[in-house]
This record gives structure tokens, sequence and C-alpha cells, in this order.
């Protein structure tokens, strides 16, 4: 894409828009050099083969051993792969951690997925990466930590639990706790268990991630409102990062 | 383990519990909506957990990370696991974290890649596969043994924490 000029750039955009979904997928393996490389039309160092996916070694590795495991279908992000061929991606990946801990004499490992460009990710294709550790081997997939209120975690709490229970089809047993954030005349009127139905019901149509999505005013009667809330929002209890 | 935090759940706010999974909000979270993903039963590192569970629990992680999508309106999310003190474990307990990510949140999981030659590479490469023939052909005739070396290794270095 580097050495095209801004007119290709607007006509390739222009032919993508009009294009079905089934093409965009055909395009996308074309320009997808993992699909070159499970398709045996590109060289990588393959350490594992089955049917559904295939694990080859990083050629950028954050250590010696660093493994990427592909599912041969190509998918852009994890939310689209069927939960059966995850379940086996996700046995398959402990299979190489496995191998990777006797056969480099490794210390521990890491499992590693980045959705999204944001998240770390760099290729179209869907990958797990599989990375063995050594002690002090300085690779930085450290955790930060830092340090939230009791009210802002109730207050995350609240606002992310009924999406999780939903996506994971499990009931909810406690309702989550109201924050001094809603307003005190809705949390009086407001009795607790009214929040489930109504969150799930907006469930039902499911929002799609709006990158760049410019920060919205919040009134304060919306409060309340769950989707009124976003990252950034929640993001700003810690006063900036 | 009554000493072990992740099952106290001392330091961690419980959101829900869910087959053999409690979902819980660290208390020191990376960033607000991080999610562990913690096994009720205890075990330390993720070659004690059966296959199936195992790959179970990515299925979840998956969708964990829908939901944070939704919810948050996340722009990406990461799913990380470490597996031993030198992959940043801190209580000899399995965890998966579920991390939801947005432009300049501040986060860097970003290695620096090592450069290795073309024979280190097929060394390894070689080592590897022999190591994964070795692993999967004697499953197919009896059933699994687990490996003792590496993991009682990993586990010695685990119960080292304090
Ligand atoms: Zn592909
Ligand atoms: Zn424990």
């Amino acid at each position: 894409m580097a050495d095209m000029s801004p007119e290709q750039v607007e006509e390739l955009k222009e032919k993508l828009k009009n294009m079905s979904p089934e093409e965009l997928r055909e395009f996308q393996k074309k320009q997808c050099i993992f699909c070159h490389i499970v398709a045996g039309r590109a060289q990588a160092k393959k350490v594992y083969e089955d049917e559904h996916c295939i694990g080859i070694l990083d050629i950028n590795p954050a250590n010696p051993g660093h493994v990427l495991l592909l599912p041969k279908e190509h998918y852009a992000i994890m939310p689209q792969i069927p939960d059966k061929e995850i379940m086996h991606l996700g046995i398959t990946a402990k299979k190489l951690s496995h191998a990777l801990l006797r056969a480099l004499h490794a210390d521990g490992t890491n499992i590693f997925i980045a959705n999204g460009v944001v998240a770390g990710q760099k290729a179209q294709h869907f990958m797990i990466h599989i990375i063995p550790r050594k002690e002090h081997d300085e690779v930085g997939i450290d955790i930060p930590e830092k340090l939230l209120s009791k009210q802002q975690l109730q207050q995350v709490k609240q606002h992310i639990l009924p999406s999780i229970a939903k996506s994971l089809g499990a009931r909810l047993q406690e309702q989550p706790v109201a924050v001094e954030q809603v307003s005190p005349k809705e949390q009086s009127a407001v009795p607790a268990p009214r929040h489930e139905p109504r969150e799930v019901v907006i469930e039902d149509t499911p929002r799609k991630a709006q990158p760049k999505a410019p920060k919205k005013e919040h009134p304060k009667k919306d409060q309340t409102k769950d989707e009124d809330v976003t990252l950034d929002d929640i993001a700003d209890l810690l006063g900036g990062s | 383990m009554t000493d072990c935090k992740l099952c106290s759940l001392e330091e961690y706010l419980k959101l829900i519990e869910h087959e053999e999974i409690t979902y819980a909000q660290p208390h020191k979270p990376a960033i607000p909506g991080h999610v562990l993903m913690i096994p009720k039963q205890h075990v330390a590192i993720i070659e004690q957990i059966p296959d199936e569970e195992f790959g179970k629990m990515m299925v979840q992680a998956n969708k964990v990370s829908m939901a944070l999508f939704e919810s948050l309106q996340a722009q990406g999310t990461n799913i990380i696991i470490q597996n031993g003190i030198s992959a940043g474990q801190k209580d000899p307990h399995v965890c998966v974290h579920v991390i939801p990510r947005r432009e300049e949140d501040g986060l860097n999981f970003l290695w620096v890649p090592k450069t290795l030659n073309e024979e280190e590479m097929s060394t390894i490469e070689l080592r590897i596969k022999e190591n994964l023939t070795v692993q999967l052909k004697p499953k197919e005739v009896e059933p699994p043994k687990p490996e003792k070396v590496t993991d009682d290794y990993l586990l010695k270095q685990l119960h080292r924490i304090p």
C-alpha cells in the first residue's frame, strides 16, 4: 500500500466498499502473508500442523522459540472465530507451550493474544503467540498495576458485568451495586434489580467498537445509563494515564 | 489453598462465578475493565489443567473480550497468560488476563524482536518438532503421563513465591 498514489488508494477504497463480504474475505486472503504460508506459497519454519491450524516460528521473535499459532482459515480477530475452533486453538497452544518448556528448557511461557491494532496486532490474520521465557530475558509483557478505589471498581463492575454475564451465558446472581455517581433521586426511585432486564435488552443490539469515536457530552440525568459511559470516561476516573 | 491470593480473592473484586471459573477485577488493574479469569480449583501452571478445560477457558476468554468490546467500546483487547515466574506470574495459581485497549491508553505489551540467524532458527525448529513428536505420539497409545522434569521445576519456582 505504501507505494500507491492517493488516487490509487481512493480507487481501492471504492472497490473495497462495493465488495460483498465474501469478496472482501477473498481479497483479504490474497493480501495475507499468513494465508500464503498456510497454503504453502510462502516460506516459514513450521513446527506444528494439523487439519485446522499451523504453528510457525516468528521471524521477529520476542525470544528464541517464539511460536505463532494460526488458524488455517483467515480470521482478522478472535470474535469472528467459532467457539469450536478457539477450543482447538487453545488446546494446541497448551501443547505448544509444553513443548517449548521441555525442548528449550524455558522457565515459563507467555500465551499472548492481541485483538486490534491498538492492542499491538500487526497482521490481519488472527494468531496466538506462545513465547518461551527465561529469567531476566527482558521481554516486556509485564502487566502494570494501577490502584483504583472501591467505588471506581464498583462503577466499572456495574458497567461490564451485565455484558460479561450475557456473553458467557451466565445468570447474574448478585446485582451490580449502585454507586454514588448515580443521582440520589434515581437511586432511591429505582430498585437495583431493574438494571438487569433493561441492560440485557440493550445488548440485543450489540454496538460495534467505534475507533476514534468523538467524546460525547454526558448530561447529568443520563449518568445512570450505562451506554453513555465509555472506556474513556472510565479511564478519566484515573485522572489521566 | 488458604494462603493463596487467588483462592481467597482478597485483592480482587468478584464479578461472577460461572462453571469452573471465577471472574474478578484486580484492585490494581492495568486499566479499568481489566478482568481476571481464575479457575476455582487451585492449579499452579496451565500444564496441570486438562486440555478440554483449558480450551474452554480460551473460549470464555474470547467471550469476556467480546463483552469488553461491547460494554466499554474498547478498540482492542489483549488476552495474556503468564505461565511461570519468569513469564511474569505473581501467584502460584493460574489466571487469564483479559484487558480492554484503546488508543494512547498508556499500556504497551510489545517486545523488542531478537535477531537469530538461519542456523539458530533451524536448530530451534528441529528441537520443538522433535519434542512435539514425542509429546503427541505416546498419547495415542496410552493415557497421557504428565512430563515431570520441567513442570516440577516450574512448580518449585512458584512455591518460592512468598
Ligand atoms: Zn490470512
Ligand atoms: Zn489458589
